[in-house]
């Protein structure tokens, strides 16, 4: 089930209401049955995978709690560890590995007839799979005991709101706010309700519109030109960005109504002034589970230059591969691990030094050196994003080769025109509010006043009827 | 919770819901009137300004063959063309209609008649909820083929203007857009590539002939000729249009009315923005050859 479709409306309105009058132990279960429902909603065969993540973790965390023994812990782990990765590589990995396998093999000379599965990837496996890891892992790190309560362990792995594209929360989060009825409050109603269209708005409004100029470029993109192909580059940045963060804030913004809180998964990851920057705003609960459980794990930076640079590498080629079993989510982890150590390399050398007197002129020149360096990093993030996109390298490359030919600027020559303005306009929008929520806290009070929350939630409404694209797209992150 | 809490909730929700409803209907017709202030097409109907001496009828095809200003140019005749991209023909006798009603009824209504054998679009009906403050006829169909587009369009005003219709318009603000066509040409080697997976063969629709003899109907009341009319393919497409002679057959015995069969009219590639579509030089070609067979009248006449 979809957040943006009527039988996600409906299983909500019935829900909602259920929920709140419900408590304890039945509130607990009519959470799991209802994240069952949800996730079950594609295809109900799904649900057993989901069951049987929930299952081993649960058991594996009981049976820490009991093991005193550092080899008997480690078997425990390595079993959770094959069980919750074997299930991803089977249903995601698999078909990947056999056809290079294959292909390296042909190459050589030597036939391997390895079967393929084509199975069918189930919704965000590689989510919850990452969240009931990481329990496991905690809990066998003593960092967290372990969950005694089935229905509660249940609902922390399948909480519908953030089951199927994150943000991918942590056990020691999350379990101690099941361990309690939440208290629907006012606030968080009128909190959470704003968070869902504010989300509605981004996936909708911005994401839906400008799809469909950028699925028309991604289908041909050399007959675009190097003008048409920027702006839509740049476009795909932001569809990328309002469908993923819509879907978080709807996730967020469902889970405050309910009164629970879920950790931010954005902060305006396009005003980073640096590489390292945007991966701390971007997919932040992704980002710090990488780091959490592969990078610092890995060594950190805590071994020496190259130990670092290797660590870098290897997290980010990894967080790429996380995406999916495509060379083109390999490279493009590899180039952001690049970026990234490249950034680590240089940074001490490019730090802005003010030689001016003044400090009025020192604050420009500082203010002038920050806007460049966010300018820069949104223009290769941009870059980027076409590897984002399932599809042959070799099709990245010609998009390249379209951008780099700078050979027509007449807007004349802009295809699909009305979506791109369009798509523009609503991207311009986006990037406004963005800019302006950026400072939020210092906004005059009147901001904060009731009336103005009630414009801004009219206006949230107002524009999702005049300018949402109601096509029912998938989100985006559910193919990971 | 403290009563007074509670009531002064219940006030927040009234007034936030009074605003967003008083809002969405100013703001509509906000939207409404900036829509018809515009030279496109259909607000351009709906305002009486597209007064005719022919009117041309149909889809992406009618829009792209009848030039106006070609046809202006040959016949010394006012002309209109209120077709459009994937104009789904259920919605063209809605659109024939709301002319009548608007204008006085034009001589000759020209109508190009390879619409009925093609299927709606998805979604290209509803493109016209921008119309439908205009038209109950459009509402209707609206409502008829897709109640859910319909009671979203009733519950919020503002959602009737999302739609292609109201963006394109915003591009006609100050000229009008009976001057649009595809510009460019063919890409030959591509067209000579097209196999007959390509050329998707014409259906035999029954719903899109009774729109049709709705509007030959209509038009027989006012006392305006029509002309049913299939216009020109580019060759390498009309050869694997395998079905068109058959099919142009039953559709005359259906309508009981002659079609003008132009489908072989303009040879000349150059002439076509695309396989299906002229381009403005082959736009003003066919306007002079349908002028000389004496299907568009003069001046004189």
């Amino acid at each position: 089930m979809v957040f943006n479709s009527i039988p996600f409306l409906v299983f909500f309105t019935i829900f909602f209401p259920l929920y709140a009058l419900s408590k304890g132990r039945l509130r607990l279960m009519l959470c799991s049955i209802a994240s069952y429902v949800f996730y079950g909603w594609w295809d109900y065969r799904f649900t057993t995978l989901l069951l049987w993540s929930t299952m081993v973790d649960y058991v594996v965390g009981r049976l820490l709690e009991g093991a005193r023994q550092p080899k008997m812990r480690r078997a425990l782990l390595w079993c959770s560890v094959v069980s919750n990765l074997g299930v991803l590589a089977v249903f995601k990995y698999f078909d990947f590995f056999a056809e290079n396998v294959q292909r390296v093999a042909a190459q050589l000379g030597v036939t391997v007839d390895w079967p393929t599965l084509h199975l069918v990837l189930p919704v965000g496996i590689s989510f919850y799979t990452f969240q009931t890891l990481s329990y496991t892992i905690d809990v066998y790190r003593q960092r967290l005991p372990a969950e005694r309560d089935l229905w509660r362990f249940a609902t922390f792995v399948a909480f519908f709101p953030q089951l199927v594209a994150g943000p991918i929360v942590r056990a020691h989060d999350f379990l101690p706010q099941l361990a309690r009825d939440r208290e629907i409050t006012w606030d968080g109603i009128v909190e959470g309700f704003g968070l869902v269209l504010l989300g509605f708005f981004k996936k909708v409004v911005v994401a839906d519109s400008v799809a469909i100029v950028v699925d028309h470029f991604f289908g041909a993109p050399q007959t675009y030109t190097s003008l048409n192909a920027m702006i839509v580059v740049v476009l795909y940045a932001f569809q990328i960005y309002g469908d993923f963060s819509g879907y978080s804030d709807i996730a967020i913004g469902l889970g405050r109504m309910m009164g629970f809180a879920l950790p931010r998964n954005f902060q305006f990851p396009y005003f980073a002034n640096s590489f390292s920057e945007f991966w701390r705003r971007w997919h932040i609960s992704l980002s710090t589970w990488l780091r959490d459980y592969l990078y610092i794990p890995l060594g950190g930076n805590r071994s020496g230059t190259v130990a670092t640079y290797r660590n870098l590498m290897l997290t980010m080629v990894l967080g790429g591969l996380w995406h999916g079993a495509h060379w083109t989510f390999i490279l493009w982890g590899t180039i952001h691990g690049i970026l990234l150590t490249l950034q680590r390399w240089a940074t001490p050398r490019t730090e802005f030094k003010s030689s001016s007197q003044s400090s009025a002129a020192a604050f420009l020149g500082s203010a002038l050196f920050q806007l460049g360096r966010m300018a820069i990093v949104f223009v290769i993030v941009c870059l980027t994003w076409v590897m984002f996109r399932r599809h042959p390298v070799g099709d990245s490359l010609i998009i390249y080769a379209r951008i780099a030919s700078l050979d027509d600027f007449s807007p004349g020559a802009l295809q699909d025109r009305i979506p791109l303005v369009k798509g523009c306009a609503l991207v311009s929008i986006l990037f406004i509010g963005e800019a302006v929520s950026q400072h939020a806290n210092h906004l005059p009070c009147v901001w904060h006043h009731p009336l103005a929350k009630i414009m801004a939630y009219a206006c949230l409404l107002w524009s999702i009827a005049l300018f949402g694209t109601f096509a029912g797209n998938a989100f985006i992150y559910f193919q990971f | 919770m403290h009563p007074g809490k509670t009531r002064a909730r219940i006030a927040i929700v009234g007034l936030f819901l009074t605003v967003l409803f008083l809002g969405d209907r100013l703001m509509a017709r906000a939207v409404d009137a900036v829509f018809m202030r515009t030279k496109f097409r259909y607000p351009m109907l709906y305002a009486g300004e597209l007064p005719a001496d022919i009117v041309f009828l149909g889809n992406s095809r009618a829009l792209h063959m009848f030039h106006c200003p070609a046809v202006r140019e040959t016949t010394g005749l006012r002309a209109a063309n209120i077709g459009f991209n994937g104009l789904p023909t259920i919605a063209m006798a809605p659109l024939w209609h709301d002319y009548l009603e608007h204008h006085a009824p034009p001589a000759l209504l020209v109508l190009e008649v390879s619409c009925v054998g093609r299927e709606d679009e998805d979604g290209a009906l509803e493109r016209f909820t921008t119309c439908m403050r205009h038209s109950d006829e459009i509402a209707s169909q609206i409502a008829r083929r897709n109640r859910l587009v319909y009671s979203a369009s009733q519950l919020s005003h503002l959602y009737r203007y999302n739609s292609e219709l109201t963006w394109r318009s915003l591009f006609f603000l100050r000229n009008s857009d009976q001057d649009w066509i595809m510009e460019g040409q063919v890409d030959r080697s591509e067209a000579e590539e097209l196999t007959d997976a390509d050329v998707p063969s014409l259906l035999r629709s029954a719903d899109n002939v009774a729109a049709f003899q709705r509007i030959i109907d209509g038009a027989a009341a006012h006392g305006v000729e029509v002309r049913l009319v299939h216009a020109p393919y580019l060759t390498e497409y009309r050869r694997h249009l395998h079905d068109a002679p058959t099919w142009t057959n039953w559709l005359q015995s259906e309508l009981e009315h002659p079609i003008l069969d132009y489908t072989d009219a303009i040879v000349d590639p150059t002439s076509f923005a695309d396989p299906i579509h002229l381009n403005a030089g082959g736009a003003r070609q066919l306007a002079i050859r349908m002028a000389r067979d004496g299907v568009l009248p003069s001046q004189d006449d």
